[in-house]
């Protein structure tokens, strides 16, 4: 079994959620123009929580103090490739974070580009878990996990910053948004738990996570729950309160938080011993 | 031409006694409880014949390492004689050897928060001397070879059936223990 990866957990969370709400903003700014406080707020906030990402990842080394050299190796090593790309996004960040106080310059290709950067950041992040080694881990599910809690998490928030700053048909789209990324999440894990058990390792990593009460857990909190409450709330055309809006980003944070702690704890690596 | 230097592990001469292990720890200066050579017995049972042999193992200096794959700062890197090394003046302590290798071969010195594993003794093979756990063992069980000019059809690798595990080619071959009559 793997480990409680909290420095990782938060690295790859937070960037998630950052990554997303720049990928909502251009969204939201192809459909109609993005009101400027709506954007300014989203920029700061992406970029406070890529910030916060980036520090908690240096937790994770050893060395901190050595961490440029985890750079330098891009040829074969996705974690420098994933280092590489969330540098990059961190630049142009910057330059949206420009944008927002000099709303001069082209808005959209600029979040293209930081989008299209933390997409690329996300991928490399979930290649570096795509082992043979471990077999739970050796296939495209990291990269669909990790893409998803960016949707996920990511319109939730720019629903929560958006506030009156949204338009109605613009909120409505970004929690139509969150409700498809948490149906996929669902089906994805099925498919994830089915595929996975062809061989031992993955088996073992079936049977831990799903009799762990954390599991369970985060079933309940991250996909049960806030399903049933975007359901009931989009069916009934009525506006979401602020609260109930709070309450379905809280789950799901919570529900995305356990669920990839049981993504690093519910690993289980070949540990090849026998002569064939 | 490029060489591979391996070690080669006659089971039916190992007795289990852990010099080679006691050698590599004492000689690199290694704090316990980190070892980069380790022993396993292992036992098979038929029905009518059983084995029962050690295993010494340690980093199999694999012909496409998958440590050098992931290492983000090119902490390692594989030598003309075949053996892969590891710069600790390079390593991040980012972990993602221990990971990945699916011999368990790096691992993780909690004193200075760096990997770290067997280097088939370089220094003492570059002055024409053994390395330390081949020297250390009673028996001759453990050897150095060139694995490439060694007949290894009799042979055989510690490996496993995943075919994409195979593709690490360690490059450390064992003698097959003989079965004894129940």
């Amino acid at each position: 079994m793997g480990t409680w990866e909290w420095p990782l957990i938060v690295f790859t969370v937070l960037s998630q959620i950052s990554i997303g709400i720049i990928v909502g903003l251009l969204g939201l700014d192809c459909r109609n123009q993005l009101k400027e406080k709506l954007f300014k707020q989203g920029v700061v906030v992406s970029g406070i929580l890529l910030m916060i990402a980036l520090l908690a990842s240096l937790f994770h080394l050893g060395h901190p103090e050595a961490a440029y050299r985890a750079i330098t190796h891009l040829g074969s090593s996705w974690l420098s490739r994933e280092i590489l790309f969330f540098i990059l996004t961190f630049v142009g960040w910057l330059y949206l974070l420009w944008l927002s106080f000099h709303p001069a310059g082209k808005l959209r290709s600029s979040l293209l580009i930081t989008s299209v950067l933390g997409l690329l950041g996300i991928i490399s992040s979930a290649m570096i878990y795509v082992l043979p080694r471990v077999p739970a881990w050796n296939n495209v599910a990291p990269v669909f996990f990790f893409i998803l809690t960016a949707g996920l998490l990511g319109a939730l928030a720019l629903v929560i910053l958006g506030g009156k700053e949204l338009q109605p048909e613009q909120k409505k789209s970004l929690l139509n948004w969150a409700l498809g990324c948490i149906i996929v999440s669902i089906f994805m894990f099925v498919l994830y738990a089915s595929t996975i058990k062809v061989n031992a390792q993955g088996a073992a990593t079936v049977q831990f996570l799903l009799s762990s009460p954390l599991f369970w857990l985060r079933a309940g909190l991250g996909w049960l729950a806030p399903l049933i409450l975007l359901l009931i709330g989009l069916k009934s055309q009525k506006v979401f309160t602020a609260s109930t809006l709070y309450l379905v980003f809280a789950l799901v944070g919570v529900g995305e938080i356990l669920g990839r702690a049981l993504f690093y704890v519910s690993a289980v690596g070949i540990h090849i011993s026998a002569l064939f | 031409m490029v060489k591979q230097l391996g070690f080669i592990l006659d089971t039916n001469r190992c007795l289990g006694c852990g010099a080679c292990i006691k050698a590599c720890q004492i000689n690199n200066q290694l704090p316990a409880p980190l070892k980069w050579r380790q022993l396993r017995q292992i036992e098979r049972a038929g029905d009518s014949q059983i084995q029962r042999f050690f295993l010494s193992t340690a980093c199999n200096h694999c012909a496409n390492p998958e440590c050098l794959r992931v290492c983000p700062g090119g902490a390692y890197y594989k030598r003309r004689d075949g053996i892969v090394l590891h710069n600790p003046e390079k390593c991040t302590g980012c972990q993602s050897c221990v990971g990945s290798c699916p011999f368990n071969a790096p691992q993780l010195n909690p004193f200075t928060q760096k990997a770290g594993k067997c280097q088939l003794c370089y220094d003492r093979l570059d002055q024409g001397k053994s390395p330390h756990c081949v020297q250390a063992c009673l028996t001759g069980a453990l050897q150095l070879h060139e694995i490439r000019q060694t007949e290894n059809n009799q042979l055989l690798r510690l490996t496993a059936q995943t075919p994409s595990l195979r593709l690490t080619r360690p490059s450390v071959f064992y003698k097959p223990p003989r079965p004894t009559e129940l």
